[in-house]
């Protein structure tokens, strides 16, 4: 049984859609805990699928930021969670999709995926050990 | 000397290196004017040529060359609005936005593995020919090596506004 002190956990973000699901689950492994609406604190963010959750870190609240599309948030992940990215190439040599890396004993690489943003949050929750990272990014 | 030709040898000497790299990165991405946020008089208003000239020729609305009195608090100006000199150097957010608009710019670390495994970051961009990613420098920052990134692919040797 959750207690009010407890973060959520991955599987009750099954409701949100994927943009939100994919920011929640970053928010969390940087140190956002408790989900609050308006005043009211939950235990899990399936009672919450509008817009960007409320999240609460540390004494502050704030709006989860968009990771995966504010192109502002990237450099911020960039720097305070020392991942980054790569372009790989198709046959015209241009850019066709983004591996994220993530510095961890050689330096590992996560998914390809055609989104910067998402690729730099899959570095950062690969960083963290989020392990199924397919189910993530399942719709985005 | 015509009003209208800007000197050679501007003095920058009041910028600091981080002011110089933003002025610069800001001409490539449609910044065009220059206010003092505090002198709204018509001198004020400084045009930043990047038509041909290097992006330190500034001259004034009468010609000449402005004294320079750029500060912190200066506005830039983009056709139809005011808005203030973003710190693509040193803000995560500005040069978040700068890879998301060029698009094929990123910044990459390097590992050195003999030096306590210091990490560096270089500038990449793509070339224009496609066939391998072009890269520039070995910043302390990533901010700083987009920005180099984003100069060198609009053509300008981002030396000058990197420093040593």
């Amino acid at each position: 049984m959750n207690t009010p002190t407890e973060a959520p956990t991955a599987h009750t973000l099954s409701r949100l859609a994927p943009q939100q699901r994919l920011n929640a689950e970053v928010a969390l492994v940087r140190g956002w805990t408790g989900l609050v609406v308006g005043y009211r604190r939950f235990n899990s963010l399936e009672e919450t699928v509008e817009g960007y959750p409320p999240h609460r870190r540390g004494g502050a609240r704030n709006t989860v930021p968009d990771y995966v599309g504010d192109p502002a948030t990237w450099g911020t992940l960039m720097l305070e969670e020392g991942v980054w990215v790569e372009p790989m190439l198709d046959r015209n040599g241009s850019i066709d999709s983004w591996l994220g890396h993530y510095r961890g004993g050689t330096g590992h690489m996560t998914a390809r995926v055609h989104s910067l943003g998402v690729s730099l949050c899959c570095a950062v929750l690969a960083k963290y050990g989020i392990p199924d990272l397919n189910s993530l990014l399942e719709g985005l | 000397m015509l009003g209208t030709e800007a000197p050679a040898s501007p003095d920058l000497s009041s910028l600091t290196p981080r002011q110089r790299l933003n002025i610069a990165v800001a001409l490539t991405q449609g910044f065009g004017w220059l206010t003092a946020e505090d002198d709204d008089e018509p001198h004020s208003i400084w045009k930043l040529d990047n038509e041909g000239g290097p992006p330190w020729d500034l001259v004034n609305t009468k010609g000449e060359l402005a004294a320079w009195t750029y500060s912190g608090s200066a506005l830039l100006r983009i056709p139809d609005s005011t808005v203030a000199l973003p710190d693509y150097a040193g803000d995560p957010a500005a040069w978040g936005a700068l890879m998301e608009k060029e698009s094929d710019v990123w910044a990459e670390p390097l590992f050195h593995s003999g030096e306590g495994q210091r990490q560096v970051w270089q500038g990449c961009w793509m070339n224009p020919d496609k066939v391998l990613p072009a890269t520039v420098g070995d910043f302390d920052q990533p901010g700083r090596a987009v920005c180099a990134a984003v100069l060198t692919k609009h053509g300008i040797d981002p030396t000058p506004y990197i420093g040593e």
